[in-house]
């Protein structure tokens, strides 16, 4: 998956895996106070399921 | 051709100054030209008053001058005269940089100025001639090709046109609250998401003074405000304080306001003077409070000249609306919220707070139309008070809710009531009919609003062909994600072991085993600042592949932007992975 930031990234994981924006919103902003609030450039997951 | 008349487009929905038409310049001097030829010219202005369709329908030729919000309306406008078989002609700057557009709806589009143009489509089409010599005009040759004439240059001297005449406007004396009047045109700086410069240059013209005293002089006989609707009107300040000296001088008596840089403020003679010729309020583009933002928008402003040019101008009692410009690829919700308490606690006497608009011309529309982030060309919806693109740091629906959120936050009650104490009952109608506009907007947006909401995980759905469904019914209960790459540090590990947590699985962070078991999902993170800038998404999994090819050996590759389009669901540039999908070891899992 392709995206345009880390908060897209994450955006897509999200929607993924089922969350709604809001819940969404909420984990990507508790995951980056964690790490200091300075985002890091992911633009780009691989994701792999077993079929 | 005799009766040529001239319409400009009504604005598709309501705005804090909606209760002050400002007409634009452009048709009501196209029409005085025209007068002092011969023509017989009226202007409609539609958010003024109504038009007289009935007068319209005597027209030998319809002109439409539209902006990108209005258009879809100048286009519905165009259709309902040519099919009673007048021609239409549309102009101003939507259709200068989407003329091929316009030309669906009209027969000729004049590009960029149209004084000179103008003049020289009518003559050229009463006396029969060819129309490929005149420069800036779109339209259609005999074959219905669209023929799109050399652009033509801009106007020297500004002085060579004549002053509006006002009395064209329909119903203007009975109507009008507001006078524009232009003393330049251009902007010598580059904001992004401007289309002066497209339109109008960077090359800073200005009529002469004595010109400018002229149209004030006559402008003052009608009572009202008079709006200088030059895009910045202290661009030359040398210029600008010799203008207002001759105001003083000649004693025009005017409540005026205009559109400046927080840069007046560094120049207190300048504000003197603007006090004292008259300055009623000044509209400052501070468009964000984001240090990153401001420099990705090339303002060539800080916080600083902000916060300076508030006191400053405050202080020589002149009112200051602030526009602002939210949603740069370096905002995020707390921006936003962040600038509606900015713009509280330095008391700014009225707020916009608008969208960043990717308008057709721009850098920015450019930009956000090549990566595919526009969501729809609706252009009614690209009027500042909508999020028409998908942002960086937020979703469009975030956008959208918390824009109109920090408008509410600024017109509040209390607010209306400290102006009321003042007996400020001019800011404290602008404050009610801010809180009015705003119940205006959430009731106009609701839907709008409801379908951003959707398009989120509607629009993942169809880049990804349902694979989310797929996933919730393969693997909806798996609740362990694992996180397999080899170079993810631990702050990265970090933030995602938390996010993950927040979404109710865990992470368990496997360096090295890339094998997907049946109750898992394996999630590999490309961190950007261990790889190269430049390299793009594709070359970055190519070289992931060719590293780990051997672990990966039984995966099945699919771009998950692509997979809905059946027959070509993996672009043909992607080689070695579309020679991997056919070959027959494609078959254990699935990437995405």
């Amino acid at each position: 998956m392709e995206s345009i930031s880390l908060f897209k990234t994450c955006e897509n994981i999200g929607l993924l895996l089922n969350a709604n924006a809001k819940k969404i919103r909420k984990a990507y902003e508790k995951a980056l106070k964690s790490i200091g609030g300075n985002a890091f450039e992911c633009n780009l997951v691989l994701v792999m399921v077993k079929k | 051709m005799k009766n040529i008349y001239f319409i400009e487009a009504k604005s598709p929905g309501s705005h804090i100054f909606s209760f002050t038409a400002l007409p634009r310049l452009g048709s009501i001097l196209l029409a005085t030209i025209l007068k002092d030829r011969g023509y017989n010219t009226k202007v409609f202005i539609e958010d003024l008053v109504a038009p007289d369709w009935k007068q319209l329908e005597d027209a030998d030729m319809i002109c439409i001058s539209a902006i990108s919000s209005t258009a879809i309306h100048a286009f519905n406008l165009a259709e309902r005269f040519r099919n009673l078989g007048i021609p239409v002609a549309l102009g101003g700057v939507h259709s200068t940089f989407l003329p091929d557009e316009s030309l669906l709806y009209a027969d000729y589009v004049v590009r960029g100025e149209g004084e000179e143009t103008l003049v020289e489509l009518l003559e050229h089409l009463d006396a029969g001639k060819p129309l490929d010599s005149i420069k800036g005009l779109s339209f259609k040759n005999s074959k219905h090709e669209i023929v799109h004439n050399p652009p033509r240059e801009l106007l020297k001297d500004l002085n060579e046109a004549p002053i509006p005449d006002f009395s064209l406007v329909y119903k203007w004396a009975e109507k009008a609250k507001v006078t524009p009047v232009a003393t330049s045109r251009g902007c010598p700086f580059a904001c992004k998401f401007c289309s002066v410069i497209p339109m109008f240059g960077r090359q800073y013209r200005f009529k002469s003074i004595e010109r400018v005293i002229e149209e004030l002089k006559a402008a003052s006989s009608h009572k009202g405000h008079v709006f200088f609707i030059d895009d910045n009107f202290a661009a030359n300040k040398k210029r600008t304080k010799t203008l207002l000296q001759a105001i003083i001088d000649n004693k025009i008596k005017i409540e005026w306001s205009a559109q400046v840089r927080t840069d007046v403020a560094k120049d207190t003679e300048l504000l003197d003077l603007m006090k004292k010729a008259g300055c009623y309020a000044v509209y400052i583009g501070f468009e964000s409070i984001n240090p990153a933002t401001l420099s990705l928008y090339n303002k060539g402003q800080g916080i600083e000249d902000i916060e300076n040019s508030i006191r400053a101008v405050k202080g020589h009692s002149i009112r200051i609306h602030g526009m602002f410009v939210l949603g740069s690829d370096t905002d995020d919700i707390q921006t936003i919220r962040n600038t509606a308490t900015f713009a509280k606690k330095l008391d700014i006497d009225s707020i916009q707070f608008m969208m960043l608009t990717p308008l057709p011309g721009t850098p920015v529309f450019e930009e956000l139309k090549s990566s595919g982030r526009l969501i729809h060309t609706d252009w009614s919806k690209y009027d500042a008070h909508h999020a028409v693109f998908e942002p960086k740091l937020m979703t469009a629906f975030e956008l959208q809710v918390e824009t109109l959120k920090a408008m509410g936050k600024f017109y509040s009650w209390p607010a209306i009531f400290r102006n009321l104490s003042q007996f400020d009952f001019f800011y404290a109608v602008v404050g009610l009919y801010g809180k009015k506009s705003i119940r205006k907007a959430l009731a106009e947006t609701k839907s709008y609003v409801e379908q951003l909401k959707e398009s989120i995980s509607a629009e993942f759905d169809r880049k990804t062909g349902k694979l989310r469904q797929y996933i919730q019914q393969r693997h909806g209960k798996s609740k362990n994600i694992i996180l397999n790459t080899a170079a993810l540090e631990k702050n990265e590990s970090t933030f995602f072991s938390i996010y993950l947590s927040y979404l109710d699985k865990e992470l368990i962070v496997d360096k090295e085993d890339f094998k997907v078991q049946k109750n898992t999902i394996a999630i590999t993170p490309f961190v950007e600042h261990i790889k190269s800038r430049q390299q793009q998404g594709k070359q970055i999994l190519s070289e992931f592949y060719e590293t780990h090819k051997d672990k990966l050996a039984s995966t099945k590759v699919v771009n998950m932007e692509s997979i809905y389009i059946k027959t070509n669901w993996l672009p043909q540039k992607w080689s070695i992975w579309n020679q991997y999908r056919s070959s027959k070891h494609a078959r254990t899992s699935d990437c995405f």
